[in-house]
């Protein structure tokens, strides 16, 4: 489980989240949206121990982040807006490095399995990743993030810079790493990839909460209509 | 966990084509220093086994003359290369090789390398210490400033450590993986060293294997400061640009400017006369008595008296010795103590000058490994006040032998001293007893406990503040 509790984040002058509570059950996939600058990479690196807040607190699956980060990070898979990988080594050889980082080991033909399931082409498996659109490193990323079996599981943007038809595997795939258990919180700015694979979406503006949704119960384009009214209220 | 991430590292640099040019740049400078340092010592030797044999012929073929004349006559001494001075040639560039040793009168070393060196020489010397020393450091800051600032920017740090991976182990990784590669590098200096030692007729003592283990400890230590700290800048600051800056002016202070504050720190506290004056001094001294007491001729006067009151006689006509040679002895044993008087004080002001620069070790690594360096190549100060000390007692033992030969070495007839003939090949030629390294860590002490403890602080310091480097870069 993902749980925020009042947590407040400054930079400066600046305040980028102002006490955001939220709670992500096993199974469950929450949908954070919200304009650029609205707080949603900042929550996400709260959520990694990345950032320190100034206020509140952030647990994953039982573990205060600030407390003990590295170990609320062993529990928590992470794919960010543009995945950094070693790029002189292959596909495989980086899942397999940062696996092992993560405890992990896989033999040769699961490391390409689990490349294959994240939608990586098998001819590109062996190849080093310095080749690689931005497009197949995300879905290296994706199969670095989802290998840890992790109880959480943090995704920033992940379908930036992926076609439709990867971004739909995305979010088939995020729905299965959901209905294995674990909690799942998904930053975008893609309503309609929101409306598809969440179960939930919360709406940050300046660093708030100001909006909780079942998308479930609307179509995409109502969606659409509810954010861009809010975007209007607010500013 | 840590061996694989310094492995990734180790990987992640040799995919750096600037840091490998830079590495293969260093470790072609060590190996072409070690072969000038060699081809230098070997040059070194050849003169002074030539000169050794053309001063020894002179010696033997005196023929004819006087102990007295032939203390005159004198001799020299030459300063033999140390075993390691290949490696580091310390002061000794600037400090004389040969003395001329003569009765009366104490000659200071002349003949330095660097009084015959051109200016683009004296810009800076090539040996192996001062390349690990001074310039390594720089090519170790400029491949490692951005081994994390880099990881942050492009956003690999952030997937390590989401990994679950401590960022104490990242950092770590990184450390050992440029640490090794300095390593590589003295050990390429060392076997070059030594193979080169070996192939040019030299043999490893055990003196000799204990200096170039402390030596190559000594810059091992001093390269993991290094390292430590310039992955320690590339993990605080915000970027790599900025760790760049940093690493740069700290190199400058601690190479150039640091060093040079100590110096004349160290000559403003503790002023040294110059050579003329200290010779001035010892002239004064040595006809007015140390401290104006004494002077020479009470001093002269009484000892005659002296000796014919012992051989029972009225006048030196009637003695069975020379007495000039007794009073020679005489004068020449007070002027021993003149000297050791003036060179005393002379060597414990530039103790304590070399203690400013101690002190400052403290403060700055690479004076104490400066220090360290020199002092196991046998190239420091110390080796060279234990130089012109043995150059001096042998001169003392020559001039006594001739003082003494002149007193005794003939009869007395009708009231007149007839000389004997002499062989003076009986006398030995100067024979330089070589320190051992404990001679050098007994005086450089101070530098290897501070570097020690820069090495002790600075891998706590690494961490305990590691967990707390920033992942990301500022903002959100």
């Amino acid at each position: 489980m993902i749980v925020t509790n009042n947590v407040s984040k400054s930079f400066g002058k600046t305040k980028a989240l102002r006490g955001l509570s939220l709670k992500v059950e096993p199974g469950e996939v929450l949908g954070l949206l919200g304009p650029n600058g609205a707080g949603k990479t900042t929550t996400i690196h709260l959520l990694l121990g990345f950032l320190e807040a100034d206020k509140g607190s952030v647990t994953i699956d039982g573990v205060d982040v600030a407390k003990d980060p590295d170990e609320a990070r062993r529990r928590t898979g992470y794919i960010s807006e543009n995945v950094a990988l070693y790029p002189f080594l292959t596909a495989r050889e980086n899942l397999e490095h940062f696996a092992s980082l993560a405890g992990l080991s896989f033999s040769d033909t699961e490391l390409g399995e689990r490349l294959e399931a994240a939608g990586l082409a098998s001819h590109a498996i062996n190849h080093r990743v310095s080749t690689f659109s931005k497009g197949m490193r995300q879905k290296v990323g994706i199969a670095i993030a989802t290998s840890k079996s992790a109880k959480a599981v943090v995704l920033d943007e992940p379908a930036s810079g992926l076609d439709p038809h990867a971004s739909h595997e995305l979010s088939t795939l995020v729905r299965k790493v959901a209905d294995e258990g674990a909690s799942v919180l998904m930053a975008t700015h893609d309503l309609f990839r929101a409306k598809e694979t969440c179960d939930r979406v919360i709406i940050l503006q300046a660093g708030k909460l100001v909006r909780e949704l079942d998308p479930s119960t609307m179509t995409a384009n109502d969606l659409e209509d509810i954010y861009l009214q809010q975007m209007e209220t607010k500013s | 966990m840590i061996a694989r991430l310094f492995r990734l590292e180790l990987r992640a640099i040799r995919s750096d084509g600037r840091s490998v040019a830079l590495l293969v740049i260093a470790l072609a400078m060590l190996v072409l220093s070690a072969w000038i340092g060699a081809d230098a010592r070997r040059v070194a030797d050849e003169g002074r086994a030539q000169a050794l044999e053309v001063s020894r012929a002179q010696w033997e073929s005196i023929q004819g003359l006087s102990a007295h004349a032939v203390g005159h006559y004198g001799s020299y001494v030459y300063k033999p290369g140390g075993a390691l001075a290949a490696l580091d040639g310390g002061v000794m560039p600037f400090t004389g090789k040969v003395v001329r040793v003569e009765a009366h009168v104490q000659t200071p070393p002349s003949h330095s390398d660097a009084s015959s060196w051109s200016s683009l020489v004296r810009l800076g010397a090539f040996d192996a210490g001062s390349i690990l020393a001074h310039v390594l450091p720089l090519l170790l800051a400029f491949t490692a400033f951005s081994s994390v600032a880099r990881d942050r920017e492009t956003g690999l740090l952030r997937s390590l450590v989401a990994q679950g991976v401590p960022l104490r182990d990242v950092l770590w990784g990184k450390v050992l993986a440029y640490w090794a590669l300095a390593l590589v590098l003295v050990a390429a200096l060392t076997v070059t060293h030594v193979g080169i030692d070996l192939t040019s007729g030299g043999a490893l003592t055990g003196d000799t294997i204990a200096r170039l283990t402390g030596f190559a400890g000594s810059h091992a230590i001093h390269l993991l400061v290094v390292v430590v700290l310039s992955v320690g800048v590339s993990a605080w600051v915000a970027d790599s640009r900025a760790a760049l800056a940093i690493l740069t002016i700290a190199w400058l202070g601690a190479t150039v400017i640091l060093p040079r504050i100590t110096a004349q720190l160290g000559s403003q506290l503790y002023p040294l006369s110059s050579q003329v004056e200290f010779e001035d001094a010892m002239k004064v001294d040595r006809s007015k008595g140390l401290d104006g007491h004494d002077p020479h001729d009470e001093r002269r006067l009484a000892l005659q008296q002296q000796i014919l009151d012992e051989y029972g006689v009225q006048n030196a006509r009637e003695l069975p010795v020379n007495i000039g040679g007794l009073l020679m002895q005489a004068d020449d044993e007070y002027g021993d103590k003149v000297w050791d008087h003036h060179f005393g004080n002379r060597h414990a002001t530039v103790r304590k000058q070399i203690g400013v620069t101690q002190a400052v070790a403290f403060l700055n690594p690479y004076q104490a490994v400066r220090g360290l360096s020199m002092a196991f190549a046998g190239t420091d100060q110390f080796h060279d006040v234990q130089f012109q000390r043995q150059a001096e007692n042998y001169r003392r033992v020559m001039v006594g032998t001739l003082n003494n030969l002149d007193a005794t070495a003939g009869r007395r007839e009708n009231g007149r001293w007839i000389r004997d003939e002499i062989d003076y090949a009986d006398i030995a030629d100067f024979q330089f007893e070589t320190q051992q390294v404990g001679f050098a860590l007994g005086n450089r002490w101070p530098e290897l406990l501070a570097l020690i403890a820069w090495a002790v602080a600075s891998v706590v310091m690494l961490n305990k503040h590691a967990g707390r480097i920033p992942v990301v870069g500022a903002g959100r």
